[in-house]
């Protein structure tokens, strides 16, 4: 067991959260104190191998639990802007004399030496000479120097407030014995958590504690935490930002929930797909298409894996493609991410996922892993930023992220146990039900037994159980997801039958683990339903 | 027995993690009197009552009680440098402290040191004056510090150790963002417990009664300023005359009354009692390293910290316009070691003890870190460029014609 504890000298704890700059971070972030122990490595030019070693070791025991104050039990102030005074306003003058005299320095013959020397002495008169006509920015500038004066910039600070100023973060299961020293150390080094206000007190704990918040997938909290691999990130990332430029901190994400909840049983069936197995790309630019282009999207996604691939052959899982045709085993989807299910969504899709089956071989996803890496090195802008097009659709341009603000792209919206689900993009049937549309009732009625029939087909082959029951409609069910006629034909393909498309609302007799990726287009973005509450 | 010397460096060498103050206070006028917290700035369209101070709820004995930040870490921290410059000024203390003298241009400025520019050694009002006849950070002790970083901190030292203590980023020097980059070891905050806010009223009645539509006011020639006589008004190019300000009222000039209003987005607060928490880490001094001397220095730092805290508290808490605040009975500022396993012992220290614990530690430091100058001298006596001087002198004579315009 490895426990170590945090007292918040000050009372308080100011970190900003990292998906919102006005809201300060509560519980901290277990990634966040990886970070503070790295910075305590780097202290001394001579970096120590039994701390280093200390901390490769750490990023192997996985999350921690916690022992903290929840929500309730925290206060919080009113982020407020406050303005400093900023030092970015000068005369300028010493900036000119040192140019002057670096390129004194680099001088290649007497001439060149003896002209910068000119200059030198030009700009040494110019930096404190009285100006006789001086321009107003000039003016301006000197005036801003005042104190009193000084040009301010706005900043916030949000501040929270526990009840408890100490916390600690448990690795149960961890056998620290032969890192004990090295993390004393390193933990005595930890003076700050957050902004520079935040003085802590750190240190290893003897006594056994109980955590009040543990890692858990049903839970509703998600926390950054670290994985193998992070102080090689870290030290990468510093090669580029120095601790200067603003970086986004690399994490994983990590649900979390009360340690006390009555466990849930956990739900017997779960999707062929994984809950959490999701590599996410998150929109930044260009084009807002609905969810109604999601196919065109995942088509481009798809494309864009393949081209990058060149012509050798995708394993099965992959590409789903086998010898003979379709594949019989679950493969990657492709699946563009929509904002519906909330009051105000307007079913504008904000991102996408590459969906892994759970059961997908090691390999297999090793190699879609890298391909995805390769993409971005080859395809990708300096920041990462990738560009889906093709057909119709305009640019969509995407990042990988790890963790997004966005509640559309958290795989736990879509993938939380349920014995309900709606659909946000129609489900493509398998078989023609007949025509939903018709006027006479018994065609129209005898269509839509179908259509149930064949999304209960559907459900026992994509999570192993049949619903007790399905309601079907042509219309959306969910705020934000649009009329099946807003989609172009699947799978639009000359000499291929366009599938009828409807929506559904689909209740299990227990809940089911999702994702729930539904009929004909499931790996192209159709058929993805919400877990939603029971009626 | 107060604090001294050889107990600080134990404390400094031993598994002392920080040393903690806290006091409780009063507004000056008893419990329940108003005063007025630091405001923010808010959007004219959030008119809320009370909206312009920082509230924030904290969890006490089991409740949420309303409190508001009645002086912040950054404030604080200006009041403890102006309580070490008015010490060195004094001459009781030893303290590296550059200087500029803008008396000559700017009389209203006065003086400004490392201790009280914003960014201490490293703000542009420095690097845009002169030493002799350089600019600053083309100087010997300008260019000493530049390449100052917490694995070698000796040269920031020598020149501005309370760079050290309340933090320093010089991020507009020579090394722009890269520049020397210290983060505080000295946090010091006043909050206000069970805070309610309330209204505050304005209002002017004017002695000689002048009414409004008394008289039209005129903008008149050199000294005279206005004028009610149109024949004496300035003239404007098509021979109109011209009104004072927008309307030519009274009270542009400042004459007749101001209706009443109640404010009560910035209306004061009434509060049970202000806690006033400051914590030095002496952890973080710890990480700071050293060419030579590193223990001696660290001491150094560390009393510095603690002169600061009783400095400042000794001055008294005059935050601002009717916000005096005076520790209650017996509540007075208390400190405590916190160790590493969180065990607390508590320590005595007064302004007296402060002053003479760190008049001990500059006086044992080795010839390499000493500080050059007695109590009182500056390290560095800087001028405004000419150029800066003339700059600030035509900027003031505009501000000056600019101030006569009153707002409508």
């Amino acid at each position: 067991m490895l426990a170590i504890e945090v007292e918040l000298l000050t009372g308080r704890y100011a970190a900003t959260a990292h998906n919102d700059r006005g809201r300060a971070e509560w519980p901290p972030h277990p990634a966040r104190f990886f970070s503070a122990l790295v910075a305590g490595l780097y202290d001394r030019y001579d970096m120590d191998q039994a701390e280093r070693d200390a901390l490769l070791w750490l990023e192997l025991q996985g999350p921690p639990s916690l022992r903290v104050d929840p929500q309730p039990h925290v206060g919080r102030r009113q982020a407020l802007d406050v303005y400093v005074p900023v030092n970015d306003i000068t005369l300028g003058g010493d900036e000119a004399i040192r140019d002057a005299e670096d390129k004194i320095a680099e001088a290649k013959t007497p001439a060149a030496k003896r002209k910068f020397e000119t200059a030198l002495e030009k700009a040494k008169r110019e930096a404190v000479a009285v100006d006789i006509k001086p321009s107003d920015k000039a003016v301006k500038t000197a005036t801003a120097l005042l104190p009193e004066r000084r040009t301010r910039q706005v900043r916030t600070f949000p501040v929270v407030l526990p009840e408890t100023p100490t916390f600690a973060l448990l690795w149960s299961n961890a056998d620290a014995a032969p890192h004990r020293a090295a993390l004393e150390r390193l933990c005595a080094r930890v003076t700050r958590l957050g902004h520079s206000s935040s003085l802590v007190r750190c240190a290893l704990a003897d006594g056994d504690l109980t955590p009040t918040l543990v890692p858990s997938d049903e839970g509703e909290v998600v926390l950054r935490v670290v994985g193998p691999g992070q102080l090689d990130r870290l030290d990468q990332a510093f090669e580029h930002h120095q601790g200067v430029h603003s970086r986004v901190l690399p994490a994983r994400p990590q649900r979390y929930g009360p340690a006390f909840r009555k466990a849930t049983p956990s739900p017997q069936s779960a999707s062929v797909f994984s809950s959490t197995d999701w590599v996410l790309f998150e929109r930044v630019g260009g084009s807002r298409p609905l969810a109604s282009r999601t196919t065109d999207l995942a088509r481009a996604l798809r494309g864009g894996l393949i081209e990058v691939h060149g012509n050798q052959d995708l394993p099965a899982t992959l590409s789903g493609h086998a010898e003979n045709g379709p594949t019989e085993q679950p493969h990657v989807a492709f699946v563009p991410l929509p904002f519906v299910g909330h009051e105000h969504a307007d079913g504008a899709l904000m991102g996408c996922a590459l969906v892994l089956p759970r059961e997908l071989p090691g390999r297999d996803r090793e190699l879609l892993l890298r391909l995805v890496a390769k993409w971005e090195r080859e395809r990708g802008t300096d920041r990462g930023d990738l560009t889906l097009a093709g057909g119709t659709l305009p640019p969509f341009r995407i990042r990988r992220v790890d963790v997004s603000a966005k509640a559309a792209l958290d795989p736990m919206r879509w993938s939380r146990s349920s014995a309900r689900f709606i659909t946000a993009t129609p489900i493509a049937l398998d078989r023609n039900p007949g025509n939903l549309r018709s006027n006479q009732d018994g065609t129209a009625r005898k269509a839509a037994l179908e259509a149930q029939k064949s999304i209960s087909d559907a459900c026992l082959y994509v999570v192993g159980v049949r619903p007790v029951s399905v309601e079907v409609s042509l219309a959306p069910l969910l705020p934000g997801a649009q009329h099946v006629r807003d989609f172009l034909p699947w799978p639009g393909r000359p000499g291929r039958t366009p599938r009828v498309r409807v929506h559904a609302d689909i209740q299990f007799a227990a809940r089911v683990r999702g994702p729930l990726l539904l009929g004909a287009g499931r790996y192209f973005g159709l058929g993805l339903c919400l877990p939603v509450e029971d009626r | 027995m107060p604090l001294n010397y050889d107990q600080l460096n134990r404390l400094l060498a031993g598994d002392t993690v920080a040393i903690r103050g806290t006091a409780t206070l009063e507004p000056a006028g008893g419990p329940g009197d108003k005063i007025f917290p630091p405001t923010h700035a808010v959007d004219d369209n959030n008119r809320k009552p009370g909206a312009k101070y920082a509230f924030e709820t904290r969890r006490i004995n089991g409740q949420d009680v309303i409190c508001v930040l009645i002086d912040s870490v950054q404030s604080q921290a200006n009041r403890m440098e102006e309580a070490l410059e008015a010490l060195w000024a004094d001459k009781r203390i030893a303290l590296p402290v550059v200087s500029v003298d803008f008396s000559s241009v700017a009389p209203e400025v006065g003086r400004v040191t490392s201790l009280t520019a914003p960014h201490r050694i490293a703000d542009a009002l420095l690097r845009d004056s002169l030493l002799g006849d350089q600019l600053f950070r083309l100087s010997e002790i300008g260019k000493s510090f530049t390449d100052a970083s917490t694995r070698n901190a000796t040269a920031l030292f020598k020149v501005c150790p309370t760079g050290l203590v309340f933090g320093l980023w010089d991020s507009t020097g020579p090394k722009g963002g890269l520049g020397a980059k210290f983060q505080r070891a000295l946090v010091s905050e006043i909050v206000g417990i069970h805070a309610a806010h309330g209204s505050k009223t304005e209002s002017r009645i004017d002695p000689l009664n002048i009414l409004k539509k008394a008289a039209d006011i005129f903008e008149a020639e050199g000294d005279e300023r206005w004028t009610p006589d149109i024949a004496r008004a300035k003239k404007n190019s098509i021979g109109e005359p011209v009104k004072f300000g927008k309307e030519g009222k009274p009270s542009e000039v400042n004459h007749g009354n101001v209706t009443p209003t109640i404010d009560s987005v910035a209306g004061g607060v009434t509060i049970d009692e202000a806690k006033h928490t400051v914590v030095l880490s002496l952890a973080a001094l710890r990480r700071l390293g050293f060419a030579e001397s590193a223990t001696e220095a660290r001491t150094v730092l560390a009393a510095l910290g603690l002169l600061a805290v009783l400095a400042s508290e000794s001055r008294g808490h005059d935050l601002r316009s009717r916000c005096l605040l005076v520790p209650k009975k017996g509540c007075a500022l208390t400190l405590e070691a916190v160790r590493r396993d969180g065990e607390t012992t508590s320590l005595e220290l007064d302004l007296a003890a402060a002053i003479k614990l760190y008049n001990d530690a500059v006086a044992a430091l080795p010839p390499g870190v000493k500080f050059e100058k007695p109590a009182g001298e500056p390290l560095a006596e800087l001028t405004p460029s000419p150029k800066l001087a003339e700059l600030v002198t035509r900027s003031r004579a505009l501000a000056a014609v600019e101030a006569d315009v009153a707002e409508a």
